[in-house]
C-alpha cells in the first residue's frame, strides 16, 4: 500500500477535531473544554506524519505527475486542482509541525487552565491552525498553497487577538493581518506573472526538468520580478525587514500561540515557500542576491533591537526574526552555490537551521510561558532569582539559550555554522556575501549576548520584585523536557543515514547538482577544524561572558550606558530603530492627507456645483421678474412689436 | 369708381392711429376711445369688402354688412362694461392714469 | 427715449406693412358693374328670405348681450351706500 497517497488525511484529522470542538455541546467536551480532542487531533496527525516521514526516509516520495489531485474548480479551459506533494522538504516541515504542534497543545492543557469557557475557542482555533498548516505544507500547486497561506494568516489573527477585550491585542492582531497582507499581495502578483506566461500553478509543471519549460516561457526580467514578488510574500509571512514589525506586537497573544505560530510554524512558511521555489530561483541570481541581503539586514537589525528589550517575549520575538534572517540569508547564498558549483550546501543549511530553530525556539517560548505563568508579568526587570524556585524551567531554558547561541554539541552550533560557512563560500561568487557573512558573525555574537542577558536577568541573582513563583505542573514541564531533548540531539541529524544534506537534496528535484558529496566524516572534520568555526565560537563565548559580567555579577553600573552617544543608541534600540513610528507617521500622513483632499473636493467642488446652480437660478429669476411691470400698455406694445416682426419674417423670409 | 385699395388703406391707417392711441395715451378714457377707433376701422374693412364683392368675385354678398352690424352692437356692449370698470377703478385709486394703476406687478 | 417714440415707430411700421401689402395685392376684376348691395338685400340676408335662414336669432341674442352688459355696467358703477 502506498501510505503516501493517504497523506491527505494528515490535515483532515485536526480539522475534524476543530469541527468537534466547535460544534459539540458543552457536556460533550470531555476534558479541559476541548483540550482532549485537541490532543487527540494533534496526536493523530503526529502519528500519521511520522509514518509518512518514515516512508520518505526510506526513499519514497510522491511528487511530479504521480501526485494525486482532484479537480476543485473548472474555469473555462483551466482547472484548479488540489493535491499533495511529498518530498524530503515536506518531510522536514511535517516533522516540525507535528512534533511542535502536539507538544504545544499538551502544554496548553496546563497553561490555559484558568481561561475557563474561552478554552474552547482557543482549542478550536489551534486545531484549525494546525490543520491548515499541514495543508500548506502538503500542497502541490501554488494556488493551493496560497489558499492555505491566507488561512494560516487568518488563524494567526484569531489567535493573536485571543484576548480581544484588550485593545493592544486587538490592534496587534489587525496589524499582523494587514502587514502580512501586504506580503500576500506581492505573492499573488508573482503568481499571476508566472501564470500569465506558463499557464499553470502546479509544481510538477513549473519545476519539471530543472524548470526548463518555465524558463523558456518567461522572459528573464519577468522571471526575476516574479520570483522577487513571491519572495515578497515570504518577507511578509516570515517577518523580514521591512515587514517585520508585526511579529513583536504579535506577542500580545498567549505564549503558546507565540510558540506554535510565531516561532515554529507559520513564520517558517515563508522560508518553506522560498525553498520550494528554488528550481525557479536558481535561474534568477538577482533575486537570490536580494534574498540574501534582506536576510542579512533582518538578522542584524533584529539582534540589535533585542539588546534593549525588557519584555521577555519581545526578546524572543526579535530573536526569531533574527534567526529567520539567517535562514533567508542561507537560502540566498545557497542559490549562488548551486548556480556556480552545484553545491546544495546553502539550501541544506537553511532547511537544517529551520528544523533546529523550530525546536529550540518553541522550547524557549514555552519556558518563557512557564515563567510568565509563575510570576504574572512579562517584564524581565521585575524578575530575577527564579532559578532556585523553578529548576526544570531554568535548566531547559538554559539548554535552549545554549542551543541558540551556538555552543557545541547542541543543535544550534551545527546549523549556524553550516549557514555561515555557506554564506562565506558564496562570497567567492559575489562579494556582497562577504559583507553579509560579517553581519551574520556579528549577529551570532549579539545573539549569544542578549540570550544570556535574558537568562541571567530572569533566573539568577535576587528577586527584583515581590512575586510568588512555583514550578509549573507536569503537563507543562514534560513538553519542555521533550523539546530540550530534541534541541540537544537534532543537531546530529546532520549525520544520520547518508547525511542531512543528501537527504534534503532530493527535494531539489532535477536541478543539476555536482555529484561529489563530502563524506559525513569530512563534513564533521570541516566544521570542527575550520578557523571560522573557532572565530564564531570565540565570539559567542565572549558574548556570554559579557552578559555574565554585566548582568550576573552584581555591582556593574549599567547606567553609564544611559548618557551621551550610547544613550542615544539605547533609546534608538528601545524604539526599535523608529521603524514602527515611521510606518505609523507615514500611514497617517498619507491617509489623512488623502481624506482631507477628498473632503475639500466634496465640499468645494460637488457642493459648490449644486449650490451654484441654485444660486444661478435665483439670480436669473431676480433679473427676469422686472419684466412684469404691471403696465398694460407696455404689454400691448410688446404684442404689436411681435406682430410686426412676424409679418416682416413672413414677407421677406417666407414662411409656410 | 375708385378701386378697393383706397378703402383698405383708410381702414389700415385708422387702425394704426387707434393702436397708437391705445399704446401711448395716459388717460384711460382716451384709451377706450382709441379701442373704438380700431373697432370702427375693422368695420370699414367689412363693409368695403362686402361692397366690392361683386366686382371682385362676380356675385354680390351682403354678409359683410350684416357682420358690421353685429360688430357695432358688440362694440357698444364692450364700451359699456369698460366704462363701468373704469368707474370702479377710479373709485379705488382716485386716478385714471394707466401708468399709476400697476399693482399687478412683480 | 420716451416710450411713446418706440411705440410710435412700431405702429408706423405696422401701418406701412399693411399699406404696402394692400397696394401690392392684385385684386381680381371680374364683374363689370359695381352694384352695392341695397338695404333690401341686407335685410333679406339678416332676417332670411325663406324659413330657416337668416341671422335674426343671432341679432336677438346680441341684443340680449347688450342688455346684460348695460345692466352689469350700471351695477358696477353704482356707488356704495355708506
Amino acid at each position: 500500500m502506498n501510505l503516501l497517497e493517504y497523506a491527505w488525511l494528515i490535515p483532515v484529522i485536526p480539522f475534524i477535531a476543530f469541527v468537534l470542538i466547535g460544534l459539540l455541546p458543552k457536556k460533550g467536551l470531555w476534558w479541559e473544554d476541548g483540550g482532549g480532542y485537541a490532543i487527540a487531533g494533534a496526536g493523530g496527525a503526529l502519528i500519521l506524519s511520522m509514518m509518512v516521514v518514515w516512508q520518505v526516509l526510506t526513499g519514497h516520495t510522491l511528487t511530479g505527475a504521480g501526485a494525486p489531485s482532484f479537480s476543485w474548480l473548472v474555469i473555462g479551459g483551466f482547472t484548479v486542482k488540489f493535491g499533495i506533494w511529498i518530498d524530503s522538504l515536506t518531510a522536514i516541515m511535517l516533522v516540525v509541525v507535528s512534533i511542535v504542534g502536539t507538544l504545544v497543545v499538551v502544554y496548553s492543557g496546563g497553561y490555559m487552565h484558568e481561561e475557563a469557557d474561552r478554552r474552547r475557542r482557543y482549542y478550536a482555533e489551534i486545531m484549525l491552525f494546525i490543520s491548515v498548516m499541514y495543508g500548506l505544507v502538503l500542497a502541490n500547486n501554488y494556488l493551493e498553497m496560497f489558499i492555505f497561506w491566507e488561512l494560516v494568516g487568518l488563524c494567526s489573527y484569531l489567535l493573536i487577538g485571543f484576548w480581544y477585550e484588550r485593545p493592544a491585542a486587538a490592534s496587534a492582531a489587525k496589524r499582523a493581518f494587514i502587514v502580512t497582507r501586504a506580503g500576500d499581495i506581492m505573492f499573488m502578483a508573482g503568481l499571476i506573472i508566472l501564470f500569465k506566461y506558463v499557464g499553470s500553478f502546479d509544481f510538477a509543471t513549473l519545476f519539471a526538468n530543472g524548470a526548463s519549460a518555465t524558463v523558456a516561457a518567461v522572459p528573464p526580467d519577468m522571471l526575476t520580478l516574479a520570483t522577487a514578488l513571491i519572495f515578497g510574500g515570504a518577507i511578509g509571512k516570515s517577518a523580514q525587514f521591512p515587514l517585520h514589525e508585526w511579529l513583536p506586537d504579535a506577542m500580545e497573544g498567549p505564549t503558546t500561540v507565540s510558540a506554535l505560530i510565531h516561532a515554529a510554524t507559520m513564520v517558517k512558511a515563508g522560508i518553506y515557500l522560498t525553498a520550494r521555489t528554488y528550481p525557479l530561483l536558481v535561474h534568477s541570481p538577482d533575486t537570490l542576491l536580494f534574498i540574501g541581503i534582506i536576510g542579512g539586514i533582518t538578522a542584524l537589525l533584529a539582534a540589535t533591537v533585542a539588546l534593549a528589550a525588557t519584555d521577555i517575549k519581545r526578546v524572543l520575538a526579535y530573536s526569531t526574526i533574527s534567526q529567520l534572517g539567517y535562514m533567508t540569508l542561507a537560502l540566498g547564498a545557497g542559490g549562488y552555490l548551486i548556480i556556480h558549483g552545484g553545491s546544495s550546501a546553502g539550501y541544506a543549511a537553511a532547511t537544517f537551521h529551520m528544523m533546529n530553530h523550530a525546536f529550540f525556539k518553541a522550547l524557549l517560548f514555552l519556558c518563557a510561558g512557564s515563567v510568565i505563568h509563575a510570576v504574572g508579568t512579562n517584564d524581565m526587570r521585575f524578575m530575577g532569582g527564579l532559578g532556585k524556585k523553578m529548576p526544570i524551567t531554568s535548566i531547559t531554558m538554559l539548554i535552549g539559550a545554549l542551543a541558540i547561541a551556538g555552543i557545541p554539541p547542541l543543535s544550534g552550533f551545527w546549523s549556524k555554522d553550516e549557514v555561515l560557512t555557506a554564506v562565506y563560500h558564496a562570497g567567492d561568487f559575489h562579494l556582497t556575501f562577504f559583507i553579509l557573512w560579517a553581519m551574520g558573525v556579528a549577529t551570532a555574537f549579539l545573539t549569544a549576548f542578549y540570550m544570556f542577558r535574558m537568562w541571567f536577568m530572569t533566573f539568577s541573582g535576587n528577586p527584583r520584585s515581590e512575586y510568588h513563583a512555583h514550578e509549573s505542573p507536569k503537563i507543562m514541564t514534560v513538553p519542555l523536557m521533550a523539546l530540550a531533548g530534541l534541541a540537544l540531539v537534532s543537531g546530529f541529524a546532520l549525520f544520520i543515514g547518508s547525511g542531512f544534506r543528501s537527504f534534503i537534496e532530493g527535494s531539489l528535484g532535477s536541478i543539476p547538482l555536482s555529484a561529489e558529496h563530502e563524506s559525513l566524516g569530512a563534513i564533521a572534520a570541516d566544521v570542527l577544524t575550520s578557523p571560522f568555526t573557532f572565530l564564531v565560537l570565540g565570539l559567542v563565548i565572549v558574548g556570554i561572558l559579557l552578559a555574565y559580567r554585566i548582568y550576573y555579577v552584581p555591582g556593574f553600573d549599567r547606567s553609564r550606558f544611559a548618557a551621551g552617544v550610547p544613550g542615544k543608541f539605547q533609546r534608538a534600540l528601545e524604539n526599535r530603530w523608529y521603524i514602527s513610528k515611521f510606518y505609523d507617521d507615514f500611514a497617517v500622513t498619507v491617509v489623512y492627507g488623502f481624506s482631507k483632499l477628498a473632503d475639500v473636493f466634496d465640499r468645494r467642488v460637488i457642493d459648490g456645483a449644486v449650490n451654484g446652480f441654485a444660486y444661478l437660478g435665483a439670480r436669473t429669476g431676480n433679473v427676469i421678474r422686472k419684466a412684469q411691470s404691471g403696465n398694460v400698455q407696455r404689454y400691448a406694445s410688446l404684442i404689436v412689436v411681435a406682430i410686426v416682426v412676424l409679418l416682416l419674417f413672413i414677407l421677406f423670409v417666407g414662411g409656410a | 369708381m375708385i378701386t378697393i385699395e383706397y378703402w383698405l388703406i383708410l381702414s389700415s391707417l385708422l387702425f394704426a392711429i387707434g393702436a397708437y392711441g391705445v399704446l401711448t395715451r395716459k388717460n384711460a378714457i382716451v384709451v377706450l376711445m382709441s379701442i373704438e377707433i380700431m373697432l370702427n376701422a375693422a368695420n370699414i374693412n367689412f363693409v368695403a369688402f362686402s361692397s366690392y364683392h361683386e366686382r371682385l368675385h362676380g356675385f354680390p354678398d351682403p354678409s359683410g354688412q350684416v357682420f358690421a352690424l353685429f360688430s357695432i352692437a358688440i362694440a357698444a356692449a364692450e364700451v359699456a362694461v369698460g366704462l363701468a370698470i373704469l368707474l370702479s377703478v377710479y373709485r379705488r385709486y382716485q386716478t385714471i392714469d394707466v401708468d399709476k394703476i400697476n399693482i399687478l406687478r412683480w | 427715449m420716451r416710450p411713446g417714440v418706440t411705440r410710435g415707430i412700431a405702429i408706423l411700421a405696422l401701418a406701412l406693412i399693411f399699406v404696402g401689402v394692400m397696394m401690392s395685392v392684385h385684386w381680381p376684376q371680374v364683374g363689370q358693374d359695381q352694384q352695392t348691395p341695397t338695404n333690401e338685400d341686407v335685410a333679406k340676408t339678416l332676417f332670411g328670405e325663406d324659413n330657416n335662414s337668416g341671422y335674426g336669432l343671432v341679432m336677438f341674442l346680441i341684443g340680449l348681450l347688450l342688455l346684460v352688459a348695460l345692466l352689469g355696467g350700471v351695477f358696477l358703477a353704482k356707488e356704495e351706500k355708506e
